[in-house]
């Protein structure tokens, strides 16, 4: 069994400097951990302790049931990757393979069957009497996994392994060890500061920040429900937009005041209810929401195009909305021009409000299933509202003549999911009549 | 593109070098010709060069020398009596090699020794002492022989081959050679050997040295060649004649025995241009990479 349990982990380097802070987590047996956080998170350095190469200042380390704060790292029974691949330079790739198995007095015909059988696996038995110097990186990655796998370690540290490897090859490795870890059905623990990798091979993603974990969820909870501004911002590409905005209330209920412009707010279980938005009536809150949960309408938030990048697939439009720069993702190619202005939809089911002052999602401990937030790739489309000025809709079926693609299946089935009183508006809404 | 001025044509930096290696080279080929004439040409050309003292010790006396690169007839009679009638000088030869040896082993692995526990722990007092290393090693050899002197007379090593041997091992300049070639090892590398389960003594022997192989050579020609060549340490620390290394006794050659002299000479070179063309290419990468010289 290869579960490992941390527990209120802390590291402190010199006596002074705080790299990790208050870690705790289980992990289970053969789950993939992704550890993910800008430079200085102490992702590294988690897993560092994990596999022994760091002292734990405080706290508790098990893998399995056995506690591993002082145990020598021969003999915890994992094997790590390292970012660097820390390959031995004057080895041969069947040596760099062998090396660990040697330690342990393996017979020789047991090792040599080991490497091969690895080398096999991981189509480098063409390379097994080269040197490292003579090979490429993607080459090198796999000899240092080959050389982890040989030794059929419990758990598997990974450091930043695809790193120093160029996109194209990145992405084909990403695959690899996805496919690796499903071979082997081994834990692994998998540190990386690209959230791409995060999203793509976790079964749970570990966002850090400064030594302190901000959130520990699926890929799918991190990416719609964001813990805090941080996970949110950190999380997805690009990055989530940011706005001022101030909670008001009237008699048809909660709004978003942003700088020129009202958004009335789904008063819904699933996403927003008036005990979480109530305390925050005429405060300050920070509005996030994503780039492809955002389109362009005939009417709704005036923005000005900065700056139309368009990738082929989709388009991605830099914009000054609400005294604050935004990024749009639309689908296909969009032609717009610098200084032209677009109204944007807002859908407000995947908006999310921010405390401004301890940075914490509002509405997380609301959100209750994944049906109540579609996937983002599932909404985004070229969705089009009324045009600007316009009296707010009052009820769902006005809304939905807003709609031009009335044939989009997807469409549909977001606006199932919708409450009403939902869109964006220039002028604040009425009491209604 | 700014191109630089050129002070010198191609042309003339090839002069100006080939002078520089002539004026160098003149001296051993010189040493290398002469030692195969005989000592009837070698006393036409030169005439008594050395005359010896009251005290044993000879003075150059030759008003007149006619340098002569080429032998009129080669002759090995220098060679024949080096090597078969005077075994005094073999037995000298004999003598720095069982000094230079030792040394070079135990300096090669106390230096390695010392190196990676300076690479592997870290603390103050890996800085202080380290700093220590690079002060002893700033101070030039002859400051260091009265202490020498007065600790090999206390332990009664005087006129012992441990008195040179002993302060010849823990030399400092290799561990702070190897100490920053050492430090360029990944850290990830030592990492990586422990997740292995290698044990300390496994990784300093089987990770860590393969590595420094080329400043182990470096250090190992370097050493050779200071120690083949030492003078001051046995003409202080061993009073004995018998055990003084070929180094000491080529300054008591006498008068009329230049041909020997050449021939011994020549003799005397050989060991350290083997080990210098053996290890050649090690010499340089050990020294750039230890941050001895900008590579």
């Amino acid at each position: 069994m290869s579960s490992i349990t941390l527990k209120n982990l802390k590291k402190v380097y010199d006596g002074e400097v705080l790299a990790v802070n208050g870690f705790s987590m289980d992990i289970q047996d053969k789950e993939f951990i992704v550890l993910v956080g800008p430079s200085g998170c102490g992702k590294s350095t988690v897993l560092r302790m994990i596999a022994g190469l760091e002292e734990i200042t405080e706290g508790e380390l098990y893998i399995g049931d056995k506690k591993m704060n002082d145990v020598p790292p021969r003999d915890r029974d994992i094997a790590m990757v390292f970012q660097n691949y820390a390959l031995y330079p004057h080895m041969t790739v069947y040596k760099n393979m062998a090396f660990g198995l040697e330690n342990r007095k393996l017979p020789k015909d047991q090792i040599d069957a080991k490497v091969r059988e690895a080398a096999k696996i991981l189509d480098i038995e063409d390379l097994l009497d080269r040197k490292p110097k003579a090979m490429s990186g993607g080459q090198r990655q796999r000899v240092a996994l080959g050389r982890a796998m040989v030794r059929e370690p419990a758990v598997f540290l990974l450091d930043e392994p695809l790193s120093n490897l160029d996109a194209k090859l990145r992405t084909s490795m990403r695959t690899e060890i996805i496919k690796l870890h499903k071979r082997l059905g081994t834990t692994f623990v998998y540190v990386t500061h690209d959230q791409i990798e995060a999203m793509t091979m976790g079964d749970r993603i570990v966002v850090m920040k400064e030594g302190v974990i901000q959130q520990i969820g699926t890929p799918a909870e991190v990416y719609h429900q964001p813990a805090n501004i941080f996970v949110a911002g950190f999380i997805g590409t690009p990055p989530m937009n940011f706005l001022d905005a101030l909670i008001r209330h009237d008699a048809n209920g909660f709004y978003l005041e942003l700088a020129d412009a009202y958004i009335r707010l789904p008063e819904h279980d699933q996403y927003f209810t008036a005990d979480s938005l109530a305390q925050y009536v005429d405060k300050e809150v920070l509005l996030g929401i994503r780039p492809d949960n955002i389109s362009i309408s005939d009417k709704g938030l005036p923005a000005r195009v900065d700056v139309a990048e368009a990738l082929g697939g989709e388009t991605y439009l830099y914009l000054e909305c609400c005294d604050a720069k935004i990024i749009v993702k639309l689908q296909g190619t969009v032609t717009k021009q610098p200084d032209e202005m677009v109204n944007l939809f807002f859908r407000p089911e995947h908006i999310h409000l921010f405390d401004k002052e301890s940075g914490h999602n509002i509405n997380l401990p609301l959100i209750k299933a994944p049906a109540a937030t579609l996937p983002a790739d599932e909404v985004t489309g070229n969705v089009t509202t009324e045009a600007a000025g316009a009296e707010p809709p009052t009820d769902l079926s006005s809304a939905a003549e807003q709609l031009t693609n009335e044939d989009n299946k997807k469409e549909k089935i977001r606006k199932r999911l919708l409450p009403k009183n939902l869109f964006p508006h220039k002028k604040k809404p009425t009491k209604e009549e | 593109m700014m191109l630089k001025k050129k002070y010198f044509s191609r042309g003339a930096l090839t002069v100006i070098a080939a002078i520089f290696a002539i004026t160098f080279l003149l001296p051993t080929v010189l040493t290398v010709t002469n030692s195969f004439m005989s000592q009837t040409e070698l006393s036409a050309n030169y005439g008594p060069v050395f005359d010896s003292l009251k005290g044993g010790a000879t003075t150059y006396v030759a008003d007149k020398v006619t340098l002569k690169f080429i032998p009129d007839t080669v002759s090995f009679s220098q060679y024949a009596t080096v090597l078969f009638k005077s075994p005094e000088y073999l037995l000298k030869f004999w003598n720095s090699v069982i000094l230079v040896v030792p040394i070079v082993i135990g300096q090669v692995a106390v230096a390695a020794l010392a190196a990676y526990s300076f690479m592997r722990y870290r603390g103050r007092a890996r800085e202080i002492l380290f700093f220590v290393y690079i002060i002893l090693m700033l101070m030039p050899y002859q400051v260091m022989l009265v202490p020498n002197y007065l600790v090999a007379d206390w332990t009664g090593l005087l006129n012992t081959r441990w008195s040179i041997i002993l302060p010849g091992i823990f030399a400092p300049f290799s561990v702070f050679l190897l100490t920053k070639f050492m430090r360029r090892i990944p850290s990830s590398l030592i990492e990586a050997a422990k997740l292995d389960g290698a044990s300390e003594w496994r990784i300093f022997t089987r990770i860590c040295l393969p590595q420094c192989r080329s400043a182990l050579y470096s250090i190992a020609i370097l050493v050779f060649i200071d120690y083949w060549n030492m003078v001051e340490q046995p003409i202080i620390l061993l009073s004995d004649p018998d055990k003084q290394p070929l180094s000491v006794y080529l300054s008591t050659i006498n008068a009329g025995e230049v041909g020997i002299a050449f021939a011994v000479a020549v003799i005397y070179m050989i060991p350290s241009l083997l080990i210098f063309l053996h290890g050649e290419e090690y010499l340089v990468e050990g020294i750039t990479h230890s941050g001895s010289v900008k590579g």
